[in-house]
């Protein structure tokens, strides 16, 4: 049986490969309530995929090992059942090509790592939101 | 000591002061541990001229010192990943003492509302 979303505002998959990342936004999204299950590189992504419910949303790194964010992305709107799950891409590149890219192939948002994880948590809820009513693109 | 070399001296042990949210003070003694494990590992590589190992480490770098607010960190980690891709020893090196000087000398200043540097 899949796990269920934790946790009144539900569960987040971070897709994140460095730890110290991975743990400040964990850190931030569980004091707003949000219960996250993290994965180290895109083996484990791909494998927490088949063992939980859509989540809320995702936040997928565009580098990690062994499945890059194209083609997580790719396993994500492919998957049923989560072709409408909100997904940020979280970088520390602000290549032009790349982030076009994400956004064409389905993405929801693009955020640079440099702008902090404020911004990170902000634009999150902002997707939320934006996906509660159904406004997500 | 001839003044000039002094002044040098002087401004290299400066402490540079980084403004901090005040929620990441649990994360951030760790974060300093592993972006100095990083810089021993970067160094390693680089006397190895394992440019791949210098660059996947940089990037993470890149990311995880924005994050917290440590533009400088990531200012330096972008030229590194940057030199490594071009397999720049030179540039890799001199950036690496700059990051280990940074670490050194930065000091924490935890805010409820904060300013990154």
């Amino acid at each position: 049986m899949k796990k269920q979303n934790g946790g009144e505002k539900g569960v987040v998959l971070l897709i994140e490969d460095e730890q110290d990342t991975a743990d400040l936004v964990r850190l931030h999204l569980e004091k707003s309530g949000m219960a996250v299950v993290h994965a180290r590189d895109g083996r484990q992504a791909v494998s927490i995929m088949e063992d939980i419910v859509p989540p809320r949303a995702v936040l997928l790194d565009l580098v990690v090992p062994y499945l890059n964010g194209f083609e997580l992305l790719k396993a994500i709107r492919t998957k049923p059942g989560w072709e409408q799950v909100p997904v940020m891409v979280v970088s520390g590149d602000s290549d032009k090509g790349d982030i076009e890219r994400m956004l064409r192939e389905g993405a929801n948002d693009y955020i640079i790592k440099s702008w902090g994880v404020g911004v990170i948590h902000h634009r999150l809820k902002q997707m939320l939101e934006q996906a509660s009513m159904g406004q997500v693109a | 000591m001839d003044p000039t070399r002094l002044a040098l001296n002087h401004a290299a042990q400066e402490k540079v002061i980084v403004h901090v949210d005040a929620s990441f003070a649990p994360l951030v003694p760790r974060f300093m541990t592993n972006r100095k494990k990083e810089v021993t590992t970067m160094q390693a590589a680089l006397t190895a001229q394992d440019f791949e190992t210098v660059r996947k480490v940089a990037h993470g770098m890149k990311g995880a010192g924005g994050s917290y607010g440590f533009d400088r960190i990531t200012e330096i980690a972008a030229t590194i990943e940057q030199a490594a891709k071009e397999g720049v020893g030179e540039t890799i090196d001199t950036e690496l003492n700059s990051l280990g000087s940074y670490l050194e000398r930065v000091e924490v200043i935890f805010d409820t509302e904060a300013s990154g540097t």
